[in-house]
């Protein structure tokens, strides 16, 4: 049996294509993924990768290149394998696609985003991606979609996790001021996430006027344009003429590490989230003069999915305007991808719609 | 009296100089032993850097400015209301000089201080002179069984307290220490006084090797023949370092400390670095690592380091004084010396000699 995805293969080769259906083993579920949403992480793979998509054997899966993309998904459950008990055909889920070993030090800590040898499904390890007719994952990747939380909102959960884990890992307590670098799917999570928390003070800085609605829409309280606006000063102003306590940064580009080393207080931290493209340059004593933190977050770990859908479905977190736009399997590249690149100011997230439903 | 007086850049002169008046509050103190640190260095190669060029908005001082931030002495003249100090007595000064009404001093961060500034760089007298007066709350009195030259070293040591202070770190940690300079043996001492038992140790030096091993360091490496990510990862049953200090402040040093530190684990950044350098940032990224920046030592950490040489064994850094010198000889065989000499620990200017 064959079925449809969207596979790539390499540098702006991204293809529609026929693939054998998978099949369910021990431990696994199969899923009809329903809704997928398209990642910058995605787009930087897309136009100067493979990057994160092996093309020699993950260590985990033996997988290569040609990959099926798509790690933001929710879908249904329409087979069960032998021994899996807390899932059954109908059930409405989404998927944590972090594929580890289980066994390295990161994991025995319990940090499976930090696994020596981690991937993920529908990017860097293969196991097939939400981009298809059908996937089949280990059980431990599922979680339940609460009744009142839809399957479009299922595939949101992955890039709110993110913001999240951010938040919960950086040293933020109520009552201070943070700065966010950046208006994408990542920094307007970071908003959601701080505003469940009950922040007062959430200062963003991005330069597309369509994000900053967004920014304001999600909850910032100041909203700055970094080539208008004097991030450093303002950010003082704003802070008793000290700086705000932690910043986000999920831009990753050179002007904003400049402007949050300085945006920052004495013994404030520096959260980066970004993914950089290339390397950067830093003067570090810029942090050793006023004791300042800069730390490194990846991904998400075990609890981040559950405390978002909890979140979401207690209505803490709204996140259904983070979707700008909704498009068809067969039209990945040319209204997903494409858009993203002319576009993106326009655009949060774009879901593909696979077997849709809500 | 005799003080040795920054100028600028390579002008450095002792001279005749009038003793400053001993007020309220303020303790007059004969420097005994003097290090001369890397800081000192700079000024004199590349500065003036902390030494001020416009007035210092705390000392109102501008160059030329006395040096020397590390040194012990002896009381010799209290202010009219100060009674916790007696004539004659043994003490060290901790040299932060802070405006107190600052967010960093009032977040009780005065070590960051956005006009701070230090005794024997920013003005306000230094421990290259026959005296000097500071306020009392500066001194703080060394136990009878810690010699003065030993006192000396008590301010280096104190950066090194501050930085493992920094770091989440118990006896079973596995630890990188890059760069085996002054800062990078204190560290190994402080360490070794919190009896980690994992301690690694990058240099080139070949005698700093040595001193490394001499003072507690469990595996010397030299980064030029080792792979220091790989061997760190050996050591730690391949998952790389809890806590890395980083006291070399090179580029590759920032790169190897944020490859060799294990998922969650923390740099610590005890350099001073003289430019900006290309930095990766997804190095920490992919592991959730920590850099944290630590900049030199709150009171705590002199009472700490004093209260650790006071008591028997746990903190005995003397082999670091490598040699002394006499004030009259400052720039040529302490300062200049530092620069070609890689055998060579702390140089201490005798003020008696
Ligand atoms: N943060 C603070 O509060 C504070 C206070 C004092 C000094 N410092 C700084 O700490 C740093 C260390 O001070 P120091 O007194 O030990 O001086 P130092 O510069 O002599 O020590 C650095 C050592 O690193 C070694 N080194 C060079 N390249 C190396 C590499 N690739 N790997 C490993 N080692 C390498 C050098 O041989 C040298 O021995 C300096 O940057 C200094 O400015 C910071
Ligand atoms: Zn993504
Ligand atoms: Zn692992
Ligand atoms: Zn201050």
């Amino acid at each position: 049996m064959s079925m449809k995805a969207v596979r790539f293969h390499g540098e702006r080769d991204l293809r529609y294509e026929d693939i054998p259906e998978p099949q369910v083993g021990k431990g696994q579920v199969k899923l009809k993924p329903a809704w997928c949403g398209i990642c910058g992480t995605d787009l930087h793979e897309y136009l100067g990768g493979p990057n994160l998509c092996p093309t020699t054997p993950h260590p985990i899966t033996g997988d290569s290149v040609p990959l099926t993309f798509g790690h933001e998904f929710s879908g249904t459950v329409e087979e069960v394998g032998e021994g899996v008990s807390d899932y059954k055909p109908g059930d409405r889920v989404c998927v944590q696609p972090i594929i580890y070993d289980g066994t390295c030090g990161a994991c025995q800590e319990g940090l499976i985003n930090c696994c020596y040898s981690n991937g993920f499904i529908g990017l860097s390890a293969g196991w097939g991606g939400g981009l298809a007719e059908h996937i089949v994952v280990p059980e431990t990747a599922l979680y339940h979609l609460p009744d009142n939380v839809s399957l479009e909102i299922g595939a949101l959960i992955e890039p709110l996790a993110v913001g999240w884990h951010a938040v919960n890992v950086s040293p933020f307590k109520p009552g201070d001021a943070v700065l966010i670098l950046g208006g994408g799917p990542i920094g307007l999570s970071v908003i959601q996430a701080l505003v469940s928390r009950g922040a007062d003070k959430i200062i963003v800085s991005e330069v597309s006027r369509q994000r900053q609605e967004f920014a304001k829409q999600f909850g910032a309280h100041h909203v700055l344009n970094p080539l208008k606006d004097d991030i450093v000063a303002e950010c003082r102003r704003l802070c008793e003429n000290q700086g705000v306590h932690v910043v986000y940064d999920a831009a990753g580009v050179q002007a904003g590490l400049d402007q949050a080393v300085h945006a920052v207080r004495a013994r404030g931290t520096i959260v980066n989230i970004a993914v950089w493209e290339k390397p950067c340059s830093i003067h570090p004593n810029d942090l050793v003069f006023k004791e300042r933190r800069y730390m490194g977050i990846a991904t998400y770990v075990k609890g981040d999915f559950q405390d978002v859908l909890d979140a979401i479905s207690e209505g803490r977190m709204k996140p259904e305007a983070m979707i700008t736009k909704k498009i068809k399997l067969d039209e990945v590249v040319e209204e997903g991808f494409k858009t993203l690149i002319k576009d993106k100011d326009n655009q949060v997230k774009i879901l593909v719609e696979i077997a849709g439903g809500s | 009296m005799r003080a040795a007086r920054y100028y600028g850049k390579e002008d450095v002169r002792i001279e005749d100089i009038p003793k400053p008046e001993c007020g309220e509050g303020q303790v007059r103190i004969a420097p005994a032993f003097v290090g001369i640190c890397g800081t000192d260095l700079h000024e004199y190669l590349g500065g003036p850097t902390f030494c001020p060029v416009s007035p210092h908005p705390v000392t109102k001082e501008t160059i030329p400015v006395t040096l020397g931030h590390e040194f012990s002495g002896v009381v010799e003249e209290v202010g009219p209301d100060i009674n916790s100090f007696s004539i004659g007595q043994h003490v060290v000064v901790q040299p932060t000089i802070s405006c107190g009404t600052c967010g960093a001093c009032k977040a009780g961060v005065e070590n960051t201080c956005h006009n701070g500034g230090f005794v024997g760089l920013s003005g306000g007298g230094g421990g290259l002179s026959d005296s000097l007066v500071v306020p009392a709350s500066y001194v703080l009195p060394l136990p009878e069984n810690v010699p003065l030259d030993v006192g000396a070293l008590v301010e280096p040591l104190s950066v090194a307290w501050h930085a493992i202070s920094a770091a989440p770190l118990d006896e079973s940690s596995t630890v990188l220490v890059l760069g085996g300079g002054p800062i990078g043996l204190a560290v190994v001492q402080c360490l070794g006084a919190k009896k980690v038992k994992k301690i690694i140790l990058s240099e080139v030096a070949p005698a700093r090797q040595q001193f490394a091993r001499e003072f507690g360091a469990h595996h010397v490496l030299d980064p030029r023949e080792n792979d220091l990510v790989a061997m760190t990862k050996e050591l730690s049953d391949e998952n790389g370092a809890d806590v890395v200090f980083d006291c070399a402040g090179v580029p590759a040093s920032i790169t190897t400390a944020c490859q060799s530190v294990k998922s969650r684990g923390t740099v610590v950044n005890v350099a001073i670095w003289e430019k900006a350098v290309p930095f990766n940032p997804n190095m920490l990224v992919f592991r959730e690592a920590k850099f944290t920046a630590v900049l030199g030592y709150q009171r705590k950490d002199f009472e700490a380091v004093i209260e650790a040489l006071g008591s028997v064994g746990q903190l005995q850094p003397s082999r670091m004084i490598t040699r002394k010198i006499r004030l009259e000889d400052l720039v040529e065989q302490g300062i200049l010396a530092l620069t070609t000499a890689k055998d060579q620990v702390k140089i201490l200017v005798d003020l008696a000699a």
